[in-house]
C-alpha cells in the first residue's frame, strides 16, 4: 500500500513534535505544553506536506509521476523510479539557442546576479533616501511622503507598457540594468529605512556634524550600522522579489543568454510539451538560494520587519 | 569606508560582483556574431530544432544569415505586443504564432496590421490550393490571408485497443456519436466490485478548459464566429451539443469522465494508463505527446475517426494551430522578398517538413509532399497503425475555425457556460437544464457584443451603394 | 529643526533623495503621466489611437465582468482579513509562550512557503489539485470520504476556495511573524496586574493585548488588503490556460487590468481599470486608518 497524504502529514507532525522535545528545556513538560505543542506540529505538518509532495515529484521518473502521490514502494524505488532524471534533464541537458548551447548554470548565474545586484542598489538608495526623509528637514517634505504614499497604491501593471517604451528609448532594453534601475529606489523601501532611522536620537548626528563629519558620511558610518536588523530583512525582501520576479525579465529580457530561472522553467510546461518533474526539481533548485539567504538572516529579518510596524 | 550595512549584505555585493564577473565573462566567450539579414522567432521545441537543421540550406542558397530565436509563447506573446505597442522595431522578421494568440493581432483596422498581408502571394504560388484550404481561416481578416499555416492538426479518437478488443468490441462498427453510445453499454464499469468507484469511462470530457467542447462545436460546424466576425455560437445547435456533452458527463451511468483536459492534464496519462478513460480526443501533436509521457502504452493504443453527428457527416476536428508571418517591420526595411523566400522553403520543403512530422507527427497543410514514404510507415506505438495515412485522410476534412481578436475572450466565456451548466446539471438536474443553457449562452453573447461594439478600430463606414 | 543646529547650512536632502527623484522622474512619472492619457484613448498601437473620452469608464462601470472581478477581489479580502490574519494571530499567540529556541523553529517552519516565488506555487498547487490524483483532492477524501473526483479549479463554486486555501499557507506565516514580533513587546507586567485584578483570558486579552499590538494589526490589516487587491500571480499561474477559473471566477481586478491591457491589448482600457483600482484601494486605506483612529482615540 502506497504511503497516502494522510500518512504524511501525520508523520511529518510526529517529527516536527520530535524535534520540539529536543530543543525544548526540561522542565517544560505541563500537559498544556503537550497540547500547543500539538496543534503547533499539527499546523507545520500542513504546511509542510506540499514541500514534501515537490521534493518526491521532482525525484520521481516521469513515468510514474501520477503513479504514486508521494514516492513508490521501496522495491519499485530501487528499480529505477525515483532517479536524479529530473535534475540530470535540468543540468546537463542544454537549451539550443541562437546564442549557442547554454546550460541551466548559465541561468543560474544570471538570476543570482541580478537578484544580488538589485538588492544592493536598492539598499543603498532606499536607506539614503529613507535617512532624508527621517532625519533631514527641507520644503516640501510632506508633498513628497504623500506623492510616494500615492504610488505605492498604484497596482504596478498599469505602468508596464509605458516602462517599456522609456526603456527601449533610453537603451536599456534587453539589460539588466532596465530591470535593476527602475525599482532601484522604491517608495516602499524608503519608508521602511524611514522607520527604522526616525527614532535614532538627532545628538548623534549633531555630535557627528560637530566632528566635522560630511553628511554622507553620518549617513554611511554612523547611521547605517545602527540600523544593519532593517537592512538585513530589507535584503531579504528585495532578493527574493527579484529572484521569484517572472514578468519583468519575461518582457523585457531578449536575449535567451540572459535570462532567468523563473522565466526558464516556465519553458519546461510548453504549449505542446509540459515536462512537470523538470519543472518542480527546477522549483527545488530555485529554493535554496533564498532559503540560505532566509536561515542567516533570519533574526535580523524578524527584527527589522517588525521594527518598523511595532513603531506604528 | 567600510561597507556599513552588516554582514549578509556584504557578502551579497560579494556575490554581486563575483556573479558579475561570471556573467560577463561568460558572455565574452561566447562569440559574436555579425547582424543577420534576417530573423525569425518560433515557440516550439520541436520547429526550432527542425528549422535548426532546415536552415543552412537555405542560409547557402541565398548567401545570407539567418537569425533563429525560440521564446515560451507566453514570453513571445508578451514581448511582441510590449514592443509593438510601444512602437518600436524591435520585432523579428518572420514569426510563428498559435493560435489561441493570433486572435490579438487581427484587431484593428485592415491597414493597421502589424503583418504583411500574403493574400497575393500565396494565390501567385498557388499555395491556397496546394495547402488545405481550412487551415487559412485561422489568420484571414476580411477576405485577407496573412499567415502560412504550419500544421493542419487533426482530430481523432486513441482509443485502449487492448482493452477494447478483450471486451469484444469492434470500433470499426462506429460511425456516429449515437453509435458510440450504444458501444459504451458494452464496457464494464468496475474492474471488481469492492470500492465502489468506477474504474472505466468510455470517454474523455473535460470541463476545466472547454477545449473538448469547442473541437466538438467545429466538428458539427459551429464556429464561434462568423467570417465578418461576429460570434454565432448561441444557437440551439449549442445548446443541445452542451446538454448532450454534460448529461454524458454527469451521473452514475455517464459515459465521459472529465480529466483535467489536455494541455495542463496530468491526470490524463494516468487515467489512460489505468483505462480509467477509455476514448481520447488528439489531435496529431497529442499522438506524439502520449509516447513521451505514457512509454508503458507502446502497442496498446489505437487510433480511430472521431464518430460524425450523423452518419455520412464530418469524422474530425482541429484543435490548435500555428501560422507563420511576415511582420511589416520585416517590410519596412526591405527584406519581404527574402523572408517570403524563407516562409516558402520552411513550410513546402519536403525534407524538413517530414522531418517534422517523423519528430512530432504534425501533418503539415502541403498536400503535395504526403505521398513521402514516410507517411506510409506504420507506427509501432499505435499498434503498427498507418498513422501518417490516418492523418492524411482526415485533413480534407477539417472544419474551419474563424478567429479574431475576442477569440481568447469567447474562449473564456464558453467555458464558464460549460462550467456553470455542469454546477447546474449535478445540482438539480435535467429540469429547466436547456433553459439554463440557452440563458447562459445569451448572457456571454451579450457580454461578448458589448466588448466587439466598444472597439471604435473596427466600426467599418457603411458599404457604398 | 536643521536651523537650530548653528550657523552651519542645512544640509542638502539632495544627496540621498537624487536617486529617488532621478528614477522616479524617468521610470514612474512619465510613464504615469502617459497612463493618465491613455486612459481616455483606446488604442490598438501607438499610432492607431484614438481619443473616446469617458466610453472606457462608462464601459468598466457598466461590465458586469468588471463588478464580478471587484467582488471576487473583495472576497479575497474578507478571508485575507478575517481568516488568514485571526489564524495568524492565534498561531503567534500560541508561539508567544514557548521558550526561544522552539520558538524560532516554528517560525522557520510556518514562515517557509513565503521562500517560493508565486509563479512556482500557483503551478504547484495546480497539480496539486489535480481531480483524482491530486494531493489535495486524496487528502480531503481521506479526511472526510468526499472530494476525489472533486475538480476544484474547473468549479464555478470551489475555485475561490481553492485560492483562500493556498493564499493560506503562503501567507499564514508571513502575517504571523509580524503578530509574533508585536506580542513579544506587550508589557507581561499588565498582564499580571490585569490577572491579579480576577480578569479572565478573554478579558486580558481584549483589554491589555489587543490594544498594544492595535498599532501592528493595523499596518498587518492594511498591508492584507492592499496586498489582496493587487493579486495577480497566483491565480494567473494557478488556473489552466491563464483563464482565472471558470466563468471568471477566480479573475480578480489586476487579472481584468491584465486582460484589457494585454490579452485584449487595449492599454487604455487597462490604464481606466488601473486608475479606478487606485481609487478604491484609496479609499479602502483611508476607512481602515480612519476606524483604527477613532478606536485608538475612545
Amino acid at each position: 500500500m502506497a504511503i497516502s497524504p494522510l500518512h504524511i502529514t501525520l508523520i511529518l507532525a510526529l517529527l516536527v513534535f520530535i524535534v520540539l522535545k529536543i530543543l525544548a528545556p526540561a522542565n517544560n513538560s505541563l500537559p498544556s505544553t503537550y497540547l500547543r505543542w500539538a496543534i503547533l506540529s499539527g499546523v507545520c505538518a500542513l504546511v509542510l506536506t506540499p514541500f514534501a509532495w515537490l521534493i518526491c515529484a521532482a525525484f520521481k521518473h516521469p513515468s510514474v509521476f501520477n503513479d504514486y502521490t508521494f514516492l513508490p514502494p521501496l522495491g519499485k524505488m530501487l528499480e529505477g523510479e525515483v532517479t536524479l532524471g529530473n535534475f540530470g534533464r535540468l543540468l546537463t541537458n542544454p537549451k539550443q539557442t541562437i546564442s549557442g548551447e547554454i546550460y541551466f548554470v548559465q541561468y543560474l548565474f544570471n538570476s543570482i546576479f541580478l537578484a544580488c545586484a538589485t538588492t544592493i542598489v536598492q539598499l543603498l538608495f532606499c536607506s539614503m533616501g529613507g535617512y532624508a526623509l527621517a532625519k533631514l528637514d527641507f520644503a516640501g517634505k510632506k508633498a513628497l511622503m504623500f506623492f510616494m504614499l500615492g504610488t505605492m497604491m498604484l497596482p504596478g501593471m498599469i505602468l508596464l507598457a509605458p516602462l517599456y517604451e522609456m526603456l527601449v528609448r533610453i537603451d536599456l532594453i534587453d539589460t539588466y540594468w532596465g530591470l535593476i534601475i527602475p525599482g532601484s529606489a522604491n517608495a516602499f523601501g524608503m519608508f521602511l529605512f524611514r522607520q527604522a532611522t526616525i527614532g535614532i536620537p538627532n545628538d548623534l548626528i549633531e555630535a557627528g556634524r560637530m566632528d566635522g563629519c560630511s553628511e554622507f558620511k553620518i549617513y554611511w558610518s554612523l547611521i547605517m550600522p545602527l540600523v544593519r536588523p532593517m537592512s538585513g530583512a530589507f535584503c531579504l525582501i528585495c532578493f527574493l522579489g527579484s529572484w521569484n520576479n517572472f514578468l519583468g525579465p519575461q518582457i523585457f529580457i531578449q536575449s535567451p543568454e540572459k535570462l532567468t530561472v523563473p522565466v526558464i522553467l516556465s519553458q519546461y510546461l510548453d504549449v505542446y510539451k509540459q515536462e512537470y518533474g523538470v519543472f518542480l526539481a527546477g522549483t527545488l533548485i530555485a529554493i535554496i538560494p533564498p532559503a540560505i539567504l532566509f536561515f542567516t538572516l533570519q533574526k535580523e529579518f524578524i527584527a527589522g520587519l517588525t521594527s518598523g510596524a511595532v513603531k506604528g | 569606508m567600510s561597507f556599513p550595512f552588516g554582514k549578509a549584505p556584504t557578502a551579497i555585493l560579494a556575490l554581486a560582483i563575483v556573479s558579475g564577473i561570471i556573467v560577463v565573462a561568460m558572455d565574452v566567450f561566447r562569440h559574436e556574431s555579425d547582424p543577420p539579414d534576417l530573423t525569425m522567432t518560433v515557440f516550439s521545441g520541436e520547429h526550432f530544432r527542425a528549422y535548426l537543421k532546415a536552415l543552412p540550406k537555405f542560409e547557402k542558397q541565398h548567401g545570407v544569415k539567418v537569425q533563429l530565436r525560440r521564446t515560451d509563447s507566453r514570453a513571445l506573446q508578451s514581448r511582441l505586443q510590449a514592443a509593438m505597442q510601444a512602437g518600436i522595431d524591435d520585432v523579428p522578421d518572420l514569426v510563428e504564432i498559435e493560435r489561441d494568440s493570433i486572435g490579438f493581432w487581427l484587431r484593428g483596422r485592415l491597414e493597421d496590421m502589424k503583418f504583411v498581408d500574403l493574400t497575393d502571394r500565396i494565390a501567385e504560388e498557388g499555395l491556397d490550393k496546394s495547402m488545405v484550404a481550412s487551415r487559412f481561416t485561422m489568420w484571414s481578416k476580411d477576405g485577407r490571408k496573412f499567415g502560412l499555416p504550419h500544421d493542419v492538426h487533426p482530430v481523432g479518437l486513441i482509443y485502449r485497443r487492448d482493452l477494447i478488443e478483450q471486451w469484444g468490441i469492434d470500433v470499426s462498427q462506429i460511425e456516429t456519436w449515437d453509435d458510440f453510445i450504444e458501444m459504451a453499454k458494452l464496457i464494464p464499469k468496475y474492474k471488481d466490485d469492492k470500492d465502489k468507484v468506477r474504474d472505466h469511462y468510455a470517454l474523455q470530457m473535460d470541463i476545466q478548459n472547454g477545449q473538448i467542447l469547442e473541437l466538438l462545436m467545429l466538428q458539427k460546424g459551429i464556429d464561434i464566429f462568423d467570417k465578418e466576425g461576429n460570434p454565432k455560437f448561441a444557437g440551439e445547435e449549442t445548446v443541445d451539443l452542451i446538454e448532450w456533452y454534460i448529461t454524458n458527463s454527469f451521473g452514475a451511468d455517464s459515459i465521459g469522465y472529465a480529466t483535467g483536459g489536455v494541455r495542463r492534464g496530468q491526470d490524463l496519462v494516468k487515467s489512460l494508463q489505468e483505462g480509467l478513460v477509455l476514448f481520447f480526443f488528439a489531435a496529431d501533436w497529442f499522438t506524439k505527446k502520449l509516447t513521451y509521457d505514457a512509454p508503458s502504452m507502446h502497442g496498446k493504443l489505437a487510433i480511430m475517426p472521431l464518430p460524425a453527428w450523423e452518419k455520412g457527416g464530418r469524422r474530425t476536428s482541429v484543435q490548435g494551430g500555428t501560422g507563420l508571418f511576415i511582420t511589416k517591420h520585416c517590410e519596412n526595411r526591405g527584406k519581404l522578398d527574402l523572408a517570403w523566400e524563407l516562409a516558402k522553403y520552411l513550410y513546402t520543403n519536403e525534407e524538413s517538413l517530414t522531418e517534422l512530422f517523423v519528430d512530432s507527427n504534425i501533418l503539415p497543410p502541403f498536400k503535395d509532399i504526403w505521398d513521402h514514404p514516410a507517411y506510409q510507415q506504420p507506427n509501432p506505438y499505435y499498434s503498427n497503425q498507418k498513422l501518417g495515412a490516418f492523418l492524411v485522410a482526415l485533413a480534407p476534412q477539417t472544419p474551419p475555425n474563424h478567429l479574431n481578436a475576442f477569440y481568447a475572450g469567447a474562449k473564456t466565456q464558453i467555458q464558464g457556460v460549460l462550467a456553470n451548466a455542469a454546477l447546474y446539471y449535478s445540482n438539480r438536474g435535467q429540469a429547466g437544464f436547456r433553459d439554463y443553457i440557452r440563458d447562459q449562452l445569451k448572457r456571454q453573447t451579450e457580454l461578448l457584443q458589448r466588448e466587439i461594439d466598444h472597439n471604435v478600430f473596427l466600426k467599418r463606414p457603411p458599404p457604398e451603394s | 529643526m536643521a536651523t537650530t543646529y548653528g550657523r552651519r547650512l542645512a544640509p542638502n536632502p539632495l544627496i540621498f533623495l537624487w536617486p529617488y527623484l532621478l528614477v522616479s522622474v524617468v521610470f514612474f512619472v512619465y510613464p504615469l503621466i502617459n497612463a493618465f492619457l491613455l486612459a481616455f484613448q483606446q488604442t490598438n498601437d501607438p499610432v492607431t489611437k484614438e481619443w473616446i473620452g469617458l466610453k472606457n469608464f462608462s464601459f468598466i462601470l457598466t461590465d458586469p465582468v468588471f463588478y464580478k472581478a471587484l467582488k471576487n477581489t473583495a472576497v479575497f479580502a474578507f478571508f485575507s482579513i478575517f481568516l488568514q490574519l485571526p489564524i495568524s494571530l492565534g498561531l503567534a499567540m500560541l508561539l508567544n509562550v514557548s521558550k526561544s529556541k522552539s520558538k524560532g523553529f516554528f517560525r522557520l517552519l510556518i514562515f517557509s512557503p513565503q521562500l517560493v516565488g508565486p509563479i512556482f506555487v500557483g503551478i504547484m498547487f495546480s497539480v496539486m489539485f489535480t481531480k483524482r490524483y491530486g494531493v489535495v483532492n486524496k487528502f480531503v477524501q481521506e479526511l472526510s470520504g468526499w472530494g476525489l473526483d472533486v475538480d476544484w479549479l474547473s468549479n464555478p463554486h470551489l475555485s475561490m476556495p481553492a485560492l483562500v486555501l493556498i493564499a493560506l499557507w503562503l501567507f499564514v506565516g508571513f502575517n504571523m511573524v509580524y503578530f509574533l514580533a508585536a506580542l513579544q513587546n506587550v508589557d507581561e507586567s499588565l498582564k499580571e496586574a490585569a490577572a491579579i485584578d480576577g480578569a479572565g483570558k478573554w478579558q486580558i486579552f481584549r483589554n491589555v493585548t489587543l490594544p498594544a499590538i492595535k498599532p501592528v494589526a493595523t499596518f498587518v490589516v492594511i498591508m492584507s488588503t492592499i496586498g489582496s487587491f493587487q493579486l495577480f500571480e497566483l491565480p494567473y499561474n494557478l488556473f489552466p490556460n491563464q483563464n482565472f477559473g471558470p466563468d471568471n471566477s477566480g479573475l480578480t481586478i489586476v487579472g481584468y487590468l491584465y486582460i484589457k491591457a494585454f490579452r485584449n491589448s487595449d492599454i487604455g482600457m487597462g490604464a481606466a481599470v488601473g486608475w479606478i483600482l487606485t481609487f478604491i484601494i484609496m479609499i479602502i486605506s483611508l476607512i481602515q486608518v480612519r476606524i483604527s483612529g477613532t478606536a485608538r482615540e475612545s
